[in-house]
């Protein structure tokens, strides 16, 4: 994917691009408001990461705002020093599309981004969402892996489905306590992991191939072992 | 670099960085910026005004009702003689006349007929007063009587036939009374004079030394003494409203820089320490490790490390934030009820592997105004404290309920509680109880509950649950939030 | 309201009236002050009392004469309002007015 990142701090910016390009990506830097602007608008990008505090005169949520007036949808994920709800609130109402707050882990941005290019692909609404063996309905609400029936909990299907909609993605476990319970601070219990290992023991342990992997540092994928 | 020497002068060093960061009101001359001499010199103007109102509505009581009195008996006096001419004519109005001087005991009476060429036809002026025209009606006319210079008031009249009649009224006790009242207003003025200025001292006098409790309280404070307050004088009047506007506002302050010595203090203990540990194992890592996998091992133990130092200062910020108070203004009316049993949901899980039970009791619906994820944040404060307390096998409980607009949130546990001492201080930042020590956390969960608490106008309470602890967040509910502010829309 | 405004124009005008006033003409005096007007009205008061019928009330001979004599000794206001209040009673006891 081709990726633009927007960020000013030399460390940070090296950190982030040398990660981005050895995970396969394509990726442009600019280190201040006005170049970074000049980008974005004149080439294709499948993902901007933007910095929010930016020199030049124009910070992050202004080259934002200008693009979204110009009928530009590129996903964009902010990172930012500022981390009072406000400023989230603020970036995401300007058209952000996600906020991650610094000091981060760079498996989080990965996969944070990633999660993004996979959204602006715009998926249109499925009715099921199949990986492998394993399928959901999402009509009937039903969970089938080998063509036998699984039981779930309501939240261990929701856990499922998020899973599974970022099917071959990192998924980190800050995402899914947002994504699938609304919860947007890290609890100090590790509770993420618990329900994850539950939902294993009913998709993966009865059946041959595990779908739902851990990735180390990072958080959880689920994927045919196949790849 | 805040450490407790340098936050006792920034009490100091932030006085004059205050005046120059407030915009001081332009120089005037110095009289004229005194409030107290500005209250003092509206008395003394509204006792001026007063006093002038007074002296004139006497004067129209007494002089001017002279007046009026003599010009009607003029004007009577010119109509009866009008009269006469109507009935008999020149003669009879010359008879008329000679007869109300002759008859004229108070020797006040000015009578003065002539003809259309202004020449006397009768009457006690011997001609018609050179200044004045006889279209004048009413006038002055300036008489001599007996050597003494006195004032009389005249109507003139034009006859039918063009004759001219002047009838007028010797007024020198008016003329007098008026000297009289003129006198007597002067000096008044002055006595006025004296008073005011006198009144306007002592008004001035009150007025600052009404001020002077507030003023002096305000130099000390601000020259570092924060434990003083404004003395109440208990007449419940608008100064002591204002004495007890600012101790209470002195008291925030004092709350948010105790709030503030309390965190620069706790942060020198207790962050230093994982702080320094990161740099301990980097440190030895660099000298002593002997592979690149113990390198890399210790590189991801110091940046767990400095993760958790972040976490603590974003707590920190996080409780900062919340007690300034500024989130208030994103209230919105919400279910509680939802929230709770999502955090049960997830912590269900959890529970479930450390072999505890997790109840949960609620109503159908708890109507809360506030912030939502602050209080999600506060019941999964007490919810982790729970399980990381709670010995296998025992209960934890999560329930709700509304009593007289309250609404209380409980999470109990059966662990080993806390003493009397310990709970009394358990929601300070930072404070780990006795059995705490050992396990994992900054000790500030309780901090942010409390935190939670008094932004929505609640409370945190901790009570023994026999074994265990019961912690309870109590908050008001929509409808009694509803009460003091206007019901939102979905109210 | 008038009454007011009146009162305040005079309570100023009164109070500039002690300056001189340059081109004020000299105070008129009055025709009734003069000792011709008195002996006048002495006539005029013996010629009242004496078409009188009836006898006159003994006052008015005391008036008459009192006033009189103040004027010849110069006090001719005083010696006017006498004769007058003797006129009055003749005038009252005359059924005229």
């Amino acid at each position: 994917m081709r990726i633009l990142v927007v960020e000013d701090d030399r460390d940070v910016a090296g950190f982030v691009v040398k990660g981005l390009r050895e995970s396969g990506h394509v990726v442009e830097h600019a280190d201040n408001g006005r170049d970074g602007l000049f980008l974005a608008a004149s080439e294709a990008f499948d993902a901007i990461v933007l910095d929010r505090m930016l020199p030049g005169g124009i910070d992050g949520l202004r080259i934002l705002e200008t693009l979204r007036s110009q009928r530009n949808t590129v996903p964009v994920l902010f990172l930012s020093a500022l981390g009072q709800v406000d400023d989230r609130v603020l970036g995401l109402k300007a058209g952000g599309d996600d906020y991650l707050t610094k000091p981060f882990a760079f498996s989080e941005l990965l996969a944070r981004v990633e999660a993004l290019t996979r959204r602006g692909k715009g998926d249109g609404p499925a009715t099921k969402l199949v990986v492998a063996d394993l399928e959901i309905d999402l009509l009937s609400r039903s969970v089938r892996r080998a063509g036998q029936k699984i039981d779930l909990q309501p939240r261990e299907f929701l856990l499922l489905e998020y899973l599974m909609r970022h099917a071959g993605q990192v998924v980190t476990r800050t995402m899914l306590l947002e994504g699938v319970w609304d919860y947007h601070f890290d609890p100090q219990t590790n509770v993420i992991d618990v329900h994850v290992s539950r939902l294993r023991q009913k998709v993966d342990k009865p059946f041959s191939g595990p779908l739902i992997h851990t990735v180390r540092n990072a958080g959880y994928m689920l994927r045919s072992d196949a790849a | 670099m805040m450490d407790g020497a340098t936050l006792g002068h920034a009490g100091a060093q932030s006085a004059p960085g205050l005046q120059v960061a407030g915009a001081r009101s332009p120089q005037h001359p110095r009289f004229l910026r005194s409030a107290a001499l500005r209250f003092a010199a509206m008395y003394a103007l509204l006792f001026g005004l007063s006093a002038l109102a007074l002296a004139l509505f006497l004067w129209w009581e007494t002089a001017g009702l002279l007046d009026r009195r003599i010009d009607n008996a003029i004007a009577a006096d010119v109509e009866s003689l009008a009269q006469r001419w109507q009935e008999g004519g020149l003669p009879a109005l010359i008879i008329t006349i000679e007869n109300r001087l002759a008859e004229n005991v108070d020797d006040n009476a000015i009578y003065l007929l002539v003809d259309p060429e202004l020449r006397r036809v009768s009457g006690n002026l011997s001609s018609w007063p050179t200044d004045l025209t006889v279209h004048r009606v009413w006038a002055e006319l300036p008489i001599e009587r007996a050597g003494i210079r006195s004032l009389a008031r005249v109507r003139t009249f034009t006859l039918p036939g063009g004759f001219h009649l002047l009838v007028g009224r010797d007024v020198q006790v008016r003329a007098q009374l008026r000297d009289l009242l003129t006198g007597a207003l002067l000096w008044a003025l002055l006595v006025v004079l004296v008073l005011g200025v006198a009144g306007a001292v002592v008004i001035r006098g009150l007025f600052r030394r009404a001020m002077a409790n507030i003023s002096a309280t305000a130099a000390a404070i601000s020259a570092g003494d924060l434990s003083r307050r404004v003395r109440i004088s208990g007449r419940g009047d608008e100064f002591d409203r204002l004495s007890e506007t600012i101790n209470e506002m002195l008291e925030r302050i004092s709350k948010l820089m105790d709030g503030v010595r309390q965190v620069s203090n706790a942060i020198a203990h207790d962050l230093r320490t994982p702080i320094t540990r990161a740099r301990a194992r980097l440190e030895d890592a660099a000298l002593h490790a002997e592979s690149e996998a113990d390198l890399r091992a210790a590189i991801e133990r110091a940046t767990t490390d400095l993760d958790g130092v972040v976490a603590v200062f974003q707590a920190l910020l996080r409780i900062a934030e919340i007690e300034a108070g500024t989130r208030r203004a994103a209230f919105a009316s919400f279910d509680a009820a939802p929230v709770l049993a999502g955090l049960v949901d997830l912590y269900s899980a959890a529970a479930e592997e450390g072999g505890l039970t997790l109840m949960f009791v609620c109503p159908d619906r708890l109507p809360l105004f506030g912030d939502r994820d602050l209080v999600q944040q506060a019941i999964a404060n007490l919810l982790d404290n729970a399980l990381k307390f709670s010995p296998e096998g025992s209960i934890v409980r999560l329930s709700a309920a509304i009593a007289g607009g309250t609404v209380t949130i409980t999470v109990a546990d059966q662990g080993p509680g806390m003493s009397e001492v310990d709970r009394a201080r358990a929601t300070e930042r930072f404070f780990r109880g006795e059995a705490a020590r050992s396990t994992p956390g900054a000790g500030l969960g309780l901090a942010l509950v409390q935190a939670v608490a008094l932004l929505h106008g609640g409370s945190v309470q901790l009570s023994e649950n026999a074994p265990g602890l019961a912690a309870m967040l109590h908050l008001p509910g929509a409808a009694e939030v509803a009460r003091g502010i206007v019901a939102t829309a979905d109210a | 309201m008038a009454g007011i405004a009146g009162s305040m124009a005079i309570l100023l005008a009164g109070l500039a009236a002690p300056l001189p006033a340059r081109t004020q003409p000299a105070p008129m005096q009055l025709l009734t002050d003069t000792q011709h007007y008195c002996a006048e009205l002495f006539a005029d008061v013996e010629a009242t009392q004496n078409a009188l019928i009836e006898p006159a009330p003994p006052a008015v001979d005391r008036l008459a004469l009192e006033g009189r004599q103040l004027c010849s000794l110069g006090e001719v206001r005083g010696g006017v309002t006498r004769l007058r209040r003797a006129m009055v009673l003749l005038h009252e006891r005359s059924g005229e007015h």
